[in-house]
């Protein structure tokens, strides 16, 4: 048996593990499940049918694609995941306990890479939720990227007409 | 009756030029593909019988660079360019130079490229033939200008850039003090999309439906419309979905509507095909905007419910033959709805996505057709349009076309980047959509980004605990981690490899 912590768009999930004849338990919550599972051979897809008992026939078929490290693809969307062993899940928590902080700060980083086409904030400056900071120009649009909260600009990274790569910090705000 | 052409060059990329390959192939014609060093993998320079290299990623010195274009065609032995759209599609110094090297521009000719294409012209046009049009300046503005007209037509007002199209360079304006920071934003977008700062300014219409009308147009001056297409679901001017017919049309309208349209391309002695577009207003008035002077991206709608080839009659046409059909013969014939599939994330105000394309499974099924250049490990790069694919579902009535697009959407798999596919399953699926009650702030309005369904996130837990723990074990790292640099194939082959193993 074999518990993990799994971390999936913004939530958690316990989800507890078990071999059986023929496939796996597992335990979600209240759910739980015979997994019948398979590694497509051509690509990195798995197919998983959900069974409600051990011996039911067959059950939920589910289908995703694992789409890089941290990254699994089911229903069309794409989503961060995170699954970690209870016991590292349990050593983390105590860490991050150590660690928090008062309200850190947030970074613009560019969506992708392009052009700064303009700069419309200064550090030191106070700025409004969905107030524009910067402009970048990519695919021969130009976007705008804007505050996520209110704040106070602490720097500048970026000047108009500078190349940018993706996730490149153009902004910080406090 | 004429011969066709033997070799035809296709002076673009992506699924365009695969659709422009198929017609060739249907017509007997041997297709010459273009690419630049970015699409060397892609698709349709493996379809075509013949490849050239243009030059590097950078459009202007690949696929924009006319020089190389016409010589490698003379080269290559063709006797026409099918330009496709965007890139040199509506460009009339090369269709020119089409004409001095010899070669037939599959297009309108020159003259009517200027007419029709550029889009003062084209109001001009309009306005003599007795088309209307919304009200607004008659040609570029100067600030100065744009602030008067505003305060005489009354806001809100819309600026645009006089050279475009697809809705670059153009920005609402719903009030005075708004109007200074829009003209630079529209001028400065307008500059680096066509080289080109000129705005216009005209009343913007609200709410207002897009509807544009198909024509085909031979060298005898036989035209004809192909009926309307519905293109209102759009984000920042940019369409996303079409659909023919339109929910809010009638005999009476497109009847009125596509006699416009043929007064326009009669009086620009307009050749090939060509899209008449127009504002609908909640009133049913309807304005002109622009020609299209190409194949425009939502061909497929008007072809899946006429049965006419557009593509194929281009090439028919540009090669001196007569229209294959007059008015009479043009007949709709169920619904049909397209969904464009662009690279861009719904869920961040669409912004471009790049990436590379780990895993792909493209629709099928009864009244479904799926135009792309995708291929398994595409590297999507932001050199170019983000435009990835188009599908398309006919079906013998709007309710139908839906149901199977839905199904459609459902099984396309592009896993590696982000996809504007979570975006048109959520709007197939919204009442509001089905019901056709719609207009052209439909995003805007309505989109609250991606739902995800209630049970996603436990099933992504459960197939990722299940991953992790069956995983087979290499050392202490996790044994698949496709890292981005990595080949798919390779990556691919370790999956079967650890699999057997």
């Amino acid at each position: 048996m074999a518990e993990y912590l799994v971390r999936v768009g913004g939530q958690e999930f316990k989800v507890v593990v078990e071999e059986a004849p023929g496939g796996l338990k597992v335990r979600v919550g209240a759910d739980e499940f015979f997994v019948e599972f398979l590694r497509l051979e051509a690509e990195p897809r798995l197919s998983l049918i959900l069974k409600p008992a051990l011996e039911a026939e067959g059950g939920r078929s589910l289908e995703a694609v694992w789409a890089g490290e941290n990254r699994i693809y089911l229903d069309g969307v794409s989503l961060e995941v995170e699954v970690l062993p209870a016991r590292l899940a349990a050593l983390e928590q105590v860490r991050l306990g150590q660690e928090k902080a008062s309200l850190q700060p947030v970074e613009i980083k560019a969506p992708m890479p392009g052009l700064v086409v303009r700069v419309e904030a200064e550090a030191g400056q106070a700025v409004r939720r969905g107030q524009v900071l910067v402009v970048l120009q990519a695919m021969k649009m130009e976007n705008e990227l804007s505050a996520p909260r209110d704040g106070t600009v602490r720097e500048v990274r970026v000047k108009p007409g500078q190349a940018v790569e993706h996730g490149e910090v153009l902004a910080v705000l406090q | 009756m004429k011969g066709l052409f033997s070799r035809i060059l296709i002076a673009n990329r992506g699924e365009i030029a695969v659709r422009v390959i198929r017609a060739c192939r249907e017509l007997g014609i041997s297709p010459v593909a273009v690419y630049s060093e970015a699409d060397r993998q892609a698709l349709h320079v493996r379809l075509a019988d013949e490849a050239y290299l243009l030059g590097p990623a950078l459009a202007r010195e690949s696929y924009l660079n006319i020089g190389r274009i016409i010589e490698v065609a003379r080269r290559c032995g063709a006797e026409a360019i099918h330009p496709g759209y965007g890139f040199l599609s509506e460009n009339p110094e090369f269709a020119e130079a089409c004409v001095r090297a010899g070669l037939v521009f599959i297009g309108p000719p020159p003259e009517a490229l200027r007419a029709a294409g550029e889009k003062t012209a084209a109001k001009e046009l309009a306005r003599k033939v007795g088309v209307p049009l919304v009200p607004g300046s008659e040609g570029p503005v100067s600030d100065q200008e744009a602030a008067e007209l505003a305060r005489k037509v009354g806001y809100p007002v819309v600026v645009k850039a006089a050279a475009g199209g697809g809705g670059k360079g153009m920005r609402i304006v719903r009030s005075a003090e708004e109007l200074p920071s829009a003209l630079q934003l529209a001028r400065s977008e307008a500059l680096a999309a066509f080289g080109d700062d000129s705005v216009y300014i005209e009343k913007y219409i609200d709410p207002a439906r897009h509807i544009e009308i198909q024509v085909l147009c031979d060298g005898y001056g036989n035209c004809i419309h192909l009926g309307e297409r519905e293109c209102s679901i759009q984000r920042r001017y940019q369409k996303l979905i079409e659909e023919s017919p339109s929910p809010v049309m009638d005999p009476d309208l497109r009847a009125q509507m596509g006699e416009a349209a043929l007064a326009i391309v009669r009086a620009a002695g307009y050749v090939n095909a060509g899209t008449c577009e127009f504002l609908v207003g909640p009133d049913r008035k309807f304005y002109f905007l622009e020609v299209n002077a190409r194949i425009q991206v939502e061909h497929p709608v008007t072809e899946m419910v006429t049965g006419v080839d557009l593509v194929a009659e281009q090439i028919k046409v540009a090669a001196g033959r007569r229209l294959s059909l007059s008015q009479k013969d043009v007949v709709q014939r169920g619904w049909a709805i397209e969904c464009r599939v662009y690279a861009e994330d719904p869920d961040n105000n669409f912004l471009p996505s790049a990436g590379r394309i780990l895993a792909l499974r493209e629709p099928s099924g009864p009244g479904i057709r799926v135009d792309s250049g995708l291929y398994p490990g595409q590297r999507v790069t932001i050199d170019y349009d983000p435009m990835l694919s188009k599908v398309i579902a006919w079906g013998r009535d709007r309710k139908e076309a839906i149901a199977r697009m839905l199904q459609a959407l459902a099984e396309y798999d592009v896993v590696g980047l982000k996809t504007t596919i979570p975006f048109h399953r959520a709007v197939l699926a919204d009442p509001r959509f089905q019901a056709g009650e719609f207009d052209t702030n439909y995003v805007a309005k309505h989109w609250p980004g991606v739902i995800l369904p209630e049970d996603l996130l436990l099933k992504a837990a459960v197939a990722a605990a299940v991953e992790y723990h069956t995983r087979p074990k290499v050392g202490s790292k996790p044994a698949v981690s496709p890292r981005a640099a990595e080949s798919p194939w390779k990556l691919a082959g370790r999956w079967a490899a650890l699999r057997g193993g």
